[in-house]
C-alpha cells in the first residue's frame, strides 16, 4: 500500500504541529519518521492513523483519499509507545479482538491468532494477562495484535523506547525479520537514529513540524542538506566559514584555521556569504609531516586532550573562542603529546558546505 | 560499629513499639466501640431470658408494618443507587474526557451536595411542595392548575426521600467513576478504535470493564448509606422506613425486643451486600501498565458538545441545590404565609439561632464534638497509616482492612448498639453522651482519615526519611520535619472531611443525645422543626449556618485533593 501525504497541516489552536507535509511512503517500504521530541512526528502518525483530524491537506492510500475516513475504516495496525494492551484481556483475547470485530469465521480467527503468535513467539503466553508479562513480551503482544488483522499499513510509535538496551537490539532484529516476512508497508516513528539507520529503507527527518529531508539512511548520513540534519544524525563538526569562490561544482571556504575545498555544496553562495561546514570526526587523516597553512584541506592544531577507547582515539582541539574540533583516529598506535601541533588533511568529498544556521544546543 | 548496632536496635524497638501500640489502641477502640456493641445486638437478638430463640425474628417478620418498612428501605436503597448512577455516569465521562471553560469550579460545585445535609433539604422541600406550598400556590395563581397537586401524598413520600438521597449521594459515584475513567489510558480506547470498534463497543469492551471496580466500590456506599439513612425519611415524614423504626424502637427496647432482631437484620443486609460487592471487585483491579503520553485523555469540548455539557452540569448542580435553595428562602422569609415566595425578607431567624438555647447550644456542641472527633481521627489515622505504609508490623494490611469496616456499618446500628451496651454504665448516654458521641463520630469517619493519610504517605518514599536519618536526624525529628510537612495537604483534607461528616451526623446525634444541653446541631434542627411557630424558620436558619460551614470545608478539601478525593469514598 502506498501512502501519500499531500500538503498536510495540523494546528492545535494557534500552535502548528505539522506544517505543509508532503511525503510518499512506497509500497512495502520500512519508512522512518525521525526527529527530536516535540518535532511533530507522533502527531503525523496519529494523523495517518485517523486518530486526529487534519487541519488541511489530504492523505491518500493507494491514490484513494482517506482524509475523512474514520480510523476504524482505514485498516491500519497500530503499536502504541506504551503498547496500550487491554489489562483485563489475556494475550489471546487481545490479539483476536480486531479479528472478532471483522466477523471472521472462528476457524479463520484461530488460524490467524496462532499464526501471529508463532511469528511473534508468543504461543507459550497465550493465556497470560498483560500484567504478567515482561516488557519485551508486552511489546510483542502489541505487535501481534496489530499484525493479526493483516493491516494495510503498520504504524509503530516509538515501539522500543520502553525497553532496555539489550532487548531493544533483539526487537530490532525481530521487527526487521517480520517486515521481511510480511512485506507490510511500515511507518515507524522514533527519536533514535540508530533504529532508523539500521532498519529503515527510507527515513524522513522532521524538525519543528517541518520535513527536513527524506532519503535512504546512507544519503542522510553522508550528504545531509542542512546543518540541523548534519548535527542530528551522527556526530559532526560544524565549522563556521566564509564562502570564497566556486570552482566547477566545488566550493572554497575560508575558516578561522584553514581553507577548505568542498565537493558537496548545498545551496548557491557568492563570495563573502557566511556558511557552515560539516566534517565528521572520522574523516580526518593524520599527516606525517607539518603542512603550510595556505594549503587547502590541511590544518594543524594544538591538541587539547584525548580519550583513548581502544579502536578509536578521540582527539579534541580547541580553536577560536571556546570552540572545539573533534577528530577520531582509528587504530591509534603511538600516544600523541598534549599541546603539540598535529597536522591533518581531509578529502573535499568529506567536506559539506551548508547554508549558515545557528546550532541549537 | 557497636553504636550503630545499638542505634539500629533502638530504632527497631521504637518502630515496633509504635506499631504494636497503634494496633493495640486501634484494636481496643474498635473492640469496645464497634465489635462489642454489635456482638451485644446479635446476642440479644437470639437470646431470650430462657435461652436461644428465634421468636424475635418471627415477631419481626409477622409484623406487617416492619416488613413494609424493610421493603420500603430496600426500594430507597436500590432506587437511589439506580438514579445516582444515571446522574453520575454522564457527568463522570464529561469530567474525564472534556475540557471546557469553568470546569474546575463546576466540578467543585458538583461535589457540594455531598456535604449538604439532605434532611435539612427535606424542610425546604416540605415548604415548597406541600398542598399549599410555594409550587402549588404559584401554579394556582397563574391558573395552570385549578386544584392543588398532592406532590407529597403518602404514595409520593418515598420518591421524595429517593430524590433527596440521589441529590445528596450522586457525588460519591461521580467521584469514583471519574477517577476510574481518568485512570484509563486513552490509548487503550484508541487502539480499539484503530481496529474498527464503534464508540459503543469501545465503552462496553474496554472502558466499562476497567471502570467497573471503581463503580461498585462507590455504588455499595451509596446503597448502604441511603438504605440506612435516618434523617431524610424522618424529616420528609416518611415514617414507614427501616431506620425510622429502629429509631422508634430504641426508646422502648426493654418492652419490645424485636428491635434487636431488626437491627441484626440490618447488619446482615449491609454485611452481605458489602461482601457481594467486594466479590465483584476483588482481583479485578487491573494494574494499568505504563502510561504513554496522555494527549487526548481529555480534549477541548467542541461547540456541539458544549450544548450537551453545560445544560447537563448546570442542570445537575441546580437540581441538587433546589432543596438547599428552598431552605435558604425559608430561612429568610418574614411572616411567610400562603404566597409563592415570601413578600418580605428578614435576617431575624439567624439572630434567633444565637438567642435560643437549643440552637445556640447545638451549634456550639457540634463544633466542639466534631473538633474533638477530628483530632482523635487525625491522631489515630496518621498512626495507622504510618504503621501500614512503613510496614512496621506484619499483617498491616489486615489493620487497614479492619479500619475500613465502619464505612459499611450504618450509624444507626452503632448508635443502637451503644445505647443497649452502655446504658447504666459510666458511659450512659442519658447521663452524659459526649464521650460516646465523640467516639461514634470518630470511628465512623476514621476510614477517610486513614485513606487520605495513607495516600499521602505512599507518595513520600521512605528513602526521603532515610536521607534525613543519614544526616543524623532522629526518627522523631525526621517525622516532624520531613514526613509530616509533605503529607500536610492530605491530612488537612482528610480532617476537613471528618469534621464535615461529624457535623452532618444524624443517627448517632438523634439517638445518643437525649438531653437538651447535649444536643448537637442536627438534633437541634430536628427538635426545632417539630416546634410550632417560628421553629421551622429557625431550624432552616440553623441548617443554613451548618451548610455554610460545610461548604467552606468541602471546597477546601476538594481544592487540596482534586481528583484523588474519589478514593476516600471507596470501601
Amino acid at each position: 500500500m502506498e501512502v501519500v501525504f499531500r500538503n498536510v497541516c495540523k494546528k492545535y489552536g494557534s500552535v502548528t504541529a505539522v506544517s505543509d507535509l508532503n511525503l510518499t511512503i512506497a509500497k512495502g517500504s520500512f519508512h522512518f519518521l525521525l526527529g527530536p521530541s516535540g518535532c511533530g512526528k507522533t502527531t503525523t502518525l496519529r494523523l495517518l492513523a485517523g486518530l486526529e483530524p487534519i487541519s488541511s491537506g489530504q492523505i491518500l492510500f493507494n491514490g484513494e483519499d482517506v482524509t475523512n475516513k474514520p480510523s476504524s475504516e482505514r485498516g491500519i495496525g497500530m503499536v502504541f509507545q506504551n503498547y496500550a494492551l487491554w489489562p483485563h484481556m489475556n494475550v489471546r483475547q487481545n490479539i483476536e479482538y480486531g479479528l472478532k470485530l471483522r466477523k471472521l469465521s472462528s476457524s479463520e480467527i484461530k488460524n490467524r491468532v496462532s499464526e501471529t503468535m508463532e511469528m511473534t513467539r508468543l504461543t507459550r503466553y497465550e493465556l497470560r494477562l498483560p500484567g504478567q508479562l515482561s516488557g519485551g513480551q508486552q511489546q510483542r503482544v502489541a505487535l501481534a495484535r496489530a499484525l493479526a488483522i493483516r493491516p494495510t499499513v503498520l504504524l509503530l510509535d516509538e515501539p522500543l523506547s520502553n525497553l532496555d538496551a539489550q532487548l531493544r537490539m533483539e526487537m530490532r532484529d525481530n521487527l526487521s525479520r517480520i517486515h521481511r516476512e510480511t512485506q507490510i508497508t511500515t511507518f515507524y516513528v522514533t527519536h533514535d537514529q540508530k533504529e532508523a539507520l539500521s532498519m529503515g529503507t527510507t527515513i524522513t527527518v522532521m524538525h519543528h513540524g517541518v520535513e527536513v529531508q527524506t532519503g535512504t539512511p546512507r544519503e542522510l548520513y553522508c550528504d545531509p542538506g542542512t546543518t540541523f540534519l548534519a548535527n542530528f544524525i551522527g556526530e559532526t563538526n560544524i565549522i563556521r566559514g566564509t564562502f570564497v569562490e566556486s570552482v566547477g561544482n566545488e566550493g572554497i571556504v575560508q575558516t578561522e584555521f584553514a581553507k577548505f575545498r568542498s565537493s558537496k555544496v548545498h545551496g548557491s553562495f557568492k563570495k563573502g556569504d557566511k556558511v557552515n561546514l560539516s566534517i565528521r570526526p572520522g574523516d580526518f587523516r593524520i599527516l606525517s609531516s607539518q603542512t603550510s597553512a595556505s594549503k587547502e584541506n590541511t590544518l594543524s592544531l594544538k591538541l587539547g586532550h584525548s580519550t583513548y577507547l581502544g579502536e578509536i582515539e578521540q582527539l579534541v582541539f580547541p580553536y577560536g573562542e571556546d570552540k572545539l574540533l573533534k577528530i577520531d583516529l582509528h587504530n591509534p598506535k603511538s600516544q600523541l603529546e598534549k599541546g603539540s601541533n598535529i597536522p591533518f588533511e581531509v578529502l573535499p568529498e568529506d567536506v559539506i558546505t551548508l547554508p549558515f544556521e545557528q546550532i541549537e544546543s | 560499629m557497636s553504636d550503630l548496632r545499638i542505634q539500629s536496635r533502638t530504632t527497631k524497638i521504637f518502630s515496633r513499639l509504635l506499631g504494636y501500640g497503634t494496633i493495640t489502641a486501634t484494636a481496643a477502640l474498635l473492640f469496645f466501640f464497634l465489635i462489642y456493641p454489635v456482638g451485644i445486638i446479635i446476642s440479644k437478638a437470639f437470646l431470650s431470658p430462657t435461652g436461644f430463640t428465634l421468636e424475635y425474628f418471627r415477631l419481626l417478620f409477622a409484623n406487617n408494618v416492619q416488613t413494609t418498612g424493610i421493603w420500603n428501605s430496600l426500594l430507597i436503597g436500590l432506587g437511589t443507587t439506580f438514579f445516582a448512577t444515571l446522574v453520575s455516569f454522564p457527568l463522570a465521562i464529561i469530567s474525564a474526557r472534556y475540557e471546557f471553560r469553568g470546569k474546575g469550579i463546576l466540578s467543585a460545585l458538583l461535589l457540594l451536595p455531598m456535604v449538604m445535609p439532605p434532611f435539612v433539604g427535606a424542610i425546604g422541600i416540605q415548604r415548597f411542595f406541600a398542598r399549599f406550598g410555594s409550587v402549588n400556590i404559584f401554579l394556582l395563581e397563574h391558573n395552570i392548575i385549578s386544584d392543588p397537586i398532592e406532590w407529597l401524598s403518602n404514595d409520593n413520600l418515598i420518591w421524595a426521600v429517593i430524590f433527596l438521597e440521589v441529590l445528596h449521594l450522586y457525588p460519591i459515584l461521580y467521584l469514583n467513576l471519574s477517577s476510574a475513567f481518568a485512570n484509563i489510558d486513552p490509548s487503550l480506547e484508541e487502539m480499539a478504535q484503530t481496529l474498527g470498534a464503534s464508540k459503543f463497543r469501545r465503552y462496553w469492551n474496554i472502558v466499562w470493564p476497567l471502570a467497573r471496580p471503581g463503580y461498585f466500590a462507590g455504588a455499595i456506599v451509596v446503597f448502604i448509606w441511603s438504605l440506612t439513612d435516618l434523617g431524610t425519611p424522618l424529616l420528609v415524614g416518611f415514617h414507614n422506613a427501616m431506620p425510622v423504626h429502629i429509631f422508634n424502637l430504641v426508646t422502648d427496647i426493654n418492652e419490645n425486643p424485636i428491635g434487636y432482631a431488626l437491627v441484626f437484620f440490618v447488619v446482615l443486609l449491609t454485611v452481605s451486600f458489602f461482601l457481594t460487592s467486594k466479590l465483584f471487585v476483588s482481583g479485578k483491579k487491573y494494574e494499568m501498565l505504563s502510561r504513554g503520553h496522555v494527549s487526548g485523555a481529555s480534549k477541548q469540548a467542541s461547540f456541539r458538545a458544549k450544548f450537551l455539557i453545560y445544560p447537563m452540569v448546570f442542570g445537575t448542580i441546580f437540581l441538587a441545590l433546589i432543596p438547599h435553595i428552598t431552605v435558604l428562602i425559608t430561612s429568610l422569609g418574614d411572616s411567610w404565609f400562603m404566597t409563592a415566595l415570601p413578600e418580605k425578607y428578614t435576617l431575624k431567624y439567624y439572630g434567633m439561632v444565637f438567642e435560643q438555647d437549643i440552637s445556640a447550644i447545638g451549634l456550639k456542641n457540634s463544633l466542639i464534638f466534631a473538633s474533638l472527633s477530628t483530632i482523635l481521627d487525625l491522631i489515630l489515622g496518621v498512626l495507622i497509616a504510618f504503621v501500614v505504609t512503613r510496614k512496621m508490623i506484619p499483617l498491616g494490611g489486615l489493620l487497614d482492612a479492619i479500619v475500613m469496616v465502619p464505612l459499611a456499618l450504618p450509624g444507626i446500628v452503632l448508635a443502637f448498639g451503644y445505647v443497649i451496651t452502655y446504658s447504666d454504665t459510666f458511659l450512659d448516654p442519658l447521663h452524659n453522651p459526649i464521650p460516646l458521641l465523640v467516639i461514634a463520630y470518630a470511628i465512623r469517619r476514621l476510614p477517610y482519615m486513614v485513606r487520605s493519610a495513607t495516600a499521602g504517605l505512599q507518595q513520600v518514599s521512605s528513602s526521603l526519611e532515610e536521607a534525613s536519618e543519614s544526616f543524623g536526624a532522629s526518627k522523631w525529628h525526621t517525622l516532624r520535619r520531613i514526613t509530616l510537612p509533605l503529607v500536610t495537604a492530605n491530612l488537612i483534607a482528610g480532617g476537613l472531611l471528618c469534621f464535615s461528616y461529624a457535623i452532618l451526623d444524624v443517627s448517632d446525634s438523634l439517638i445518643l443525645a437525649m438531653k437538651d444541653r447535649f444536643y448537637p446541631i442536627t438534633k437541634a434542627i430536628y427538635v426545632l422543626y417539630l416546634e410550632q411557630g417560628s421553629g421551622e424558620f429557625v431550624a432552616s436558619a440553623l441548617g443554613m449556618i451548618a451548610m455554610i460551614i460545610l461548604t467552606v470545608s468541602i471546597l477546601g478539601a476538594s481544592a487540596i485533593l482534586g481528583k484523588k478525593m474519589g478514593e476516600l469514598f471507596r470501601t
